[in-house]
């Protein structure tokens, strides 16, 4: 069979049987795929503590023609992110960051600028305000996804006046104006500060991320957009929205 | 044509959805079952019906027990202001196998997981907040699992329970015995030089 090195992110891992373990991993070289790991359960030397959740590890792993699955022969770990464990916000938004992966991305579909977007975003997430380096991960998912958010002004007049409305629909932002005449339902209120750090979060590069600061009202309305955006485009719920506190 | 009489082909359906259990284990168990006199049958049926009515949660720390409260619970020898927190039922049995632990258990029912749904509010915490609070404990010693969501479980209970009065132990953490440290990674070296002990 043969054999591939990559490095990769663990996004998810649950138990098989009694020793073995299936993860699902976002790979720098082979997008995302999904693995078994044999003998992974009471690994004493080759695994362990390697194949947890968020984990940035190196993996030498063989494909299979008839399988989809590939098997983890090797794991080295590069940076086990161990803040993530100690607290629970933290832990809250890399699950989060790992579950729009993991739904959003298709098997296979391998995106340097992804990988990148991702393990920079886990080791921020140790570090840094854990909320803006959700908040900036997932405003960048989307750009990378082709979903570009229309934040500027409204999408029917193309008024710059507010007060806005979001609509998940239609990846933008009404006037209260046009929302009237448009027979949408009512969209998700959102504050010119709002508008405004996001637009700038958006068109931000990573390595100037620091600069950002968004107040608690904003982290409030950009979870609402972006909870009830990504449920229109994905037609399902993203359960770790529910653990984040926005206070 | 399905040849596998529709009584067998039930029965290896029932085994298919037991955890780790595949068509062919399944198939086997069931040929198995067959195999051995209808009396073997008709016990493990009485057991498997039984099972529900017999079994209860603990009501003070959500151990499955016959009675209420369980035999730890109940227990005189126990020490009712020392509660180790585990995950799992299983957990408290690999703890009770040492016989070293003489407090009581609180059992969660499971580990955070946003991913799958499980927040702070579908496992015990809320009940072992207030079971703190109302035995006047003296130390919570928290059990779960050196996993992510087993140790994110436990920096959350510590935030919880930060305001009590009990002294908040965590399980240590380090070098499995029979295993050569340099086969160790970096974590797992750190924690077990940071809670080394004098010799």
């Amino acid at each position: 069979m043969p054999t591939h090195e990559t490095e990769a992110i663990v996004l998810k891992v649950f138990d098989h049987g009694e020793s073995d373990k299936i993860i699902t991993l976002y790979t720098e070289g082979y997008g995302k795929i999904t693995a078994i790991a044999k003998g992974a359960k009471r690994s004493k030397r080759r695994f362990v503590n390697k194949l947890e959740p968020f984990s940035h590890l190196i993996i030498t792993f063989a494909t299979n023609k008839y399988s989809s699955m590939v098997r983890i022969d090797e794991a080295e770990l590069l940076a086990p992110f161990p803040q993530l464990r100690s607290d629970y916000q933290r832990f809250s938004c890399a699950s989060l960051i790992c579950e729009l992966v993991l739904n959003w991305l298709p098997d296979h579909d391998a995106d340097h600028t992804l990988f990148t977007l991702l393990t920079w975003s886990m080791s921020q997430l140790g570090e840094q305000r854990p909320l803006t380096t959700l908040l900036f991960f997932h405003l960048h998912l989307l750009t990378l996804l082709g979903f570009h958010l229309h934040l500027e002004n409204c999408q029917h007049c193309g008024g710059k006046e507010g007060p806005f409305l979001f609509h998940p629909e239609t990846g933008g932002i009404l006037c209260k104006g046009c929302q009237k005449t448009s027979g949408m339902a009512a969209g998700i209120p959102l504050s010119l500060g709002t508008l405004k750090i996001l637009t700038r979060a958006r068109d931000l590069p990573m390595t100037k991320w620091p600069r950002l600061s968004f107040s608690n009202q904003s982290i409030g309305e950009a979870k609402a957009l972006f909870q009830a955006h990504t449920s229109y485009l994905l037609q399902r719920d993203i359960h770790s929205w529910k653990q984040i506190n926005c206070r | 044509m399905n040849v596998v009489p529709p009584a067998l082909d039930k029965l290896i359906a029932d085994f298919k959805r037991l955890p780790g259990i595949g068509k062919k284990t399944a198939t086997r168990l069931a040929l198995h079952m067959l195999r051995r006199p209808a009396a073997e049958a008709r016990n493990l049926a009485r057991d498997l019906a039984g099972l529900h009515d017999a079994i209860k949660l603990c009501s003070n720390c959500f151990a499955f027990s016959e009675n209420d409260p369980c035999v730890i619970c109940a227990d005189p020898r126990r020490d009712p202001s020392q509660v180790c927190v585990v995950e799992e039922p299983g957990d408290l049995m690999a703890i009770e196998k040492t016989a070293i632990y003489k407090g009581q258990y609180h059992i969660l029912h499971g580990v955070l997981s946003p991913m799958d749904g499980i927040g702070p509010d579908e496992i015990k915490v809320a009940a072992l907040v207030e079971r703190v609070r109302r035995q006047q404990v003296k130390e919570v010693f928290i059990a779960t699992s050196s996993t992510v969501p087993g140790e994110a479980t436990a920096s959350y209970l510590v935030s919880q329970l930060q305001g009590c009065s009990a002294k908040l132990t965590r399980l240590a953490c380090g070098i499995p015995m029979g295993m050569d440290i340099k086969y160790a990674d970096e974590l797992t070296l750190t924690r077990a030089i940071e809670a080394r002990k004098t010799a």
